[in-house]
């Protein structure tokens, strides 16, 4: 009787000594895991915090600017206020109103 | 026998207590208190087994939690740190917060940067390496590099290494070669807002501009990742500056300026100045023509000060837009000098007309009726008297002067005063935004406060409507700046340097007339005339024309600019409608 009471508490006691150990272990992979990770995003946002800086310059006006002229032939001209068109159909109306000038004139 | 008895009812009591008692034992024997104690060791031995299970229980429980919790508390801080700190590592952890413009455009920020130092008692060839350094350093002399190493002390041999410089550096394998790092301060717009944003030194503090008024701001580590934004506007700068440059080409100018303001509020969408320089670079500017011309220049800007007398006497109901001033002489004497216009003009001209026109003499005439103090009072309201309150400590200080014989006469139309192009443009924004004295600012406002009314909205309407005819006018001296769409008002101001009898021509524009959203500032300094430009004058190209007033030359660029800006600012302020755009276009 007696040794069957100590028997149920050392396996009980070993039955959370390998519970515990297991956590541990668990807790111990996850720290590394974490500190990898850490170390991971540190250099992530490292090379994005230098990389937005080469964007903002790749892309500041005066480079683009540099850069069409080098690269392309066309020019690009300012857009007059009248030929500015936010919603389609205020577009299409205005094309039906001057194709109907138009077509009037001809006849 | 009392006693015996009591005692016997004593025991009586207790034994019920006991459970194990029986009433109707007669007798006591040694194998009944054998079981009973068997049975009490028994159950000790149970509670026993019992307590240790609890206590490894609570141990292991203790245990777990602790590991729970430890596991909780990384991850919690882990996503914190994720989501603020992201230029914070620790690879790197700015000194300083970047500057963004109005649309989060990056101006500023702090990057890890080298120095380039020698420990010359680690280098054995001193010949070899000299040699190495002339190839890379062209400007490094190799004498005082030699004397250098013979002291055999430690010494910068570069500050601020380019990447490529430090790699063809590293590429000598010199252990004497020592690579300091520090933070420097990038400018991914170079040139674009080299007169507003400043500079900073090697220890991170603010020299000058944007970057030595807002030092504390900057430095401040708890709002590190908070960048400062700015009311400037990216796109806008660069086409002023594109326009101003070529204005430069044009007409020969000396140097160039100009300033965006948003009339409701005092943001300013754009400040440039000409000459610039790229802020990334270090190097000593002593040159006066590249100083902010927009915020320390000191100019007599000229009949752009006309606009102030006559809003002064339409809000003291003085005159009214049609009230006609009658026998204009065409000189006027005033103490030592003579007054007269730059050309010949009717001799009965309305008050709008006297400022579509440019009269000087009809202004002068105003100015009388209003007398000194009035006028003194107004200016001084307007804030074109003293050092404008302003976020940069680069700020010009209108010159001193003394009311004195005929000063009323010539301030009256721009001349014998001095302010800043800032001021001005700042007092025309005031006067044609409903008459709320405004403030300019350089940071990005959500709501505008207006504090004080400098004019009513009555006669602020009045104002615009006779600028717009200043533009619209046959008669009017800025035509070159109507740009169909746009409703431009505006004034001109050309006026002669007194060191070498040059231009100084300025036009100030407000659009659109109806309810002015924006003032723009246009100055060239020192330009001539362009005969070979081709003009669009009233809807005739024109060539051949040897003027040189701010109408011929400062119009025309702010025409240019308007033309360029207006879609931008139209669709930012959501200006653009289909019933609008369809009207425009017919």
């Amino acid at each position: 009787m007696f040794k069957s009471k100590l028997f149920i508490s050392l396996m009980t006691f070993i039955f959370f000594m390998i519970l515990t150990s297991i956590i541990k272990n668990q807790t111990r992979l996850l720290e590394k895991n974490i500190v990898k990770a850490n170390n991971e995003i540190n250099i992530i946002k490292f090379d994005l915090y230098e990389t937005q800086l080469d964007y903002y310059y790749l892309s500041s006006p005066e480079v683009l600017i540099s850069r069409i002229n080098e690269f392309s032939s066309e020019n690009y001209v300012a857009m007059d206020h009248s030929k500015i068109y936010l919603n389609i159909q205020d577009f299409l109306n205005e094309k039906y109103k001057s194709t109907k000038k138009f077509n009037e004139k001809k006849k | 026998m009392k006693n015996i008895s009591q005692q016997k009812n004593l025991m009586r009591k207790k034994n019920k207590k006991n459970k194990q008692y029986n009433i109707n034992q007669r007798s006591f024997h040694f194998k009944d208190y054998l079981a009973s104690n068997v049975r009490t060791k028994k159950l000790s031995a149970e509670h026993i087994s019992e307590d240790r299970i609890y206590v490894l229980f609570f141990f292991f429980f203790c245990l777990i939690f602790i590991f729970s919790l430890k596991i909780t508390l990384i991850s919690v801080q882990e996503t914190k740190s994720s989501l603020k700190n992201y230029s914070n590592s620790k690879f790197f952890s700015p000194l300083r917060r970047d500057i963004i413009d109005r649309n989060g455009i990056l101006i500023s920020r702090n990057i890890l940067a080298y120095h380039a130092a020698v420990k010359p008692s680690l280098i054995k060839n001193k010949d070899r390496f000299i040699l190495n350094v002339k190839l890379i350093f062209k400007d490094i002399s190799s004498e005082n590099l030699k004397k250098k190493l013979e002291k055999d002390k430690y010494f910068y041999l570069k500050k601020g290494l380019s990447e490529y410089e430090k790699k063809k550096l590293w590429a000598l394998g010199e252990k004497g070669l020592i690579f300091e790092s520090f933070q420097s301060r990038v400018y991914p717009q170079s040139n674009l807002y080299s007169h507003i944003i400043g500079q900073v030194d090697y220890e991170n503090n603010g020299i000058s501009g944007v970057e030595k008024f807002f030092d504390n701001d900057l430095r401040n580590s708890r709002f590190i990742d908070e960048p400062l934004r700015l009311s400037l506007d990216t796109n806008l700068q660069h086409i002023i500056k594109d326009e101003l440059y070529k204005s430069l080409e044009i007409f020969k100018a000396k140097g160039a300026a100009g300033v965006l303001m948003n009339a409701k509020n005092g943001e300013l969408l754009s400040l440039v100045s000409l000459p610039d320089y790229n802020i990334n670079q270090r190097s000593k500017i002593s040159d006066i023509n590249f100083m902010n011309k927009i915020t320390k220049g000191v100019f007599e800007l000229g009949s752009v000060f006309k606009t102030f007398t006559i809003a002064l006497a339409l809000d003291e109901k003085e005159i009214q837009p049609d009230t006609l001033i009658k026998n204009i002489p065409k000189k006027i004497n005033c103490s030592k000098f003579t007054i007269s216009d730059i050309k010949e003009f009717p001799e009965n001209l309305t008050v709008e007309e006297i400022l579509i026109r440019s009269s000087n003499i009809g202004t002068l005439l105003i100015a009388r009726k209003l007398g000194e103090d009035r006028i003194k009072s107004f200016l001084s309201k307007l804030n074109l008297l003293d050092t404008l309150d302003f976020q940069i400590d680069e700020v010009g200080t209108p010159l001193d002067f003394n009311w004195e014989k005929c000063k009323l006469e010539t301030i009256a139309y721009g001349h014998g005063i001095t302010t800043t192009p800032l001021q001005a443009a700042t007092a025309y924004a005031s006067l044609t935004n409903g008459g709320y004295l405004i403030k300019p600012t350089i940071l990005k406002k959500n709501e505008s406060v207006f504090n004080e009314k400098i004019i009513s909205n009555e006669t602020s309407k009045k104002l615009n409507k006779i600028l717009r005819k200043v533009v619209t006018d046959e008669e009017g001296t800025a035509s070159l700046a109507d740009i169909d769409g746009y409703s431009v008002a505006g004034k001109t101001g050309t006026s002669k340097k007194y060191r070498n009898d040059k231009n100084l021509n300025t036009f100030i524009s407000v659009f659109p007339s109806n309810n002015p959203k924006f003032v723009l500032l246009v100055m060239l300094d020192e330009p001539d005339a362009a005969p070979k430009l081709e003009y669009n004058y009233r809807g005739q190209k024109i060539k051949n024309i040897y003027r040189n007033e701010a109408g011929w030359n400062a119009a025309y660029v702010s025409g240019k600019i308007i033309k360029k800006i207006g879609p931008i600012l139209a669709i930012n302020s959501k200006e653009f409608n289909g019933k609008y755009v369809a009207k425009k276009s017919r």
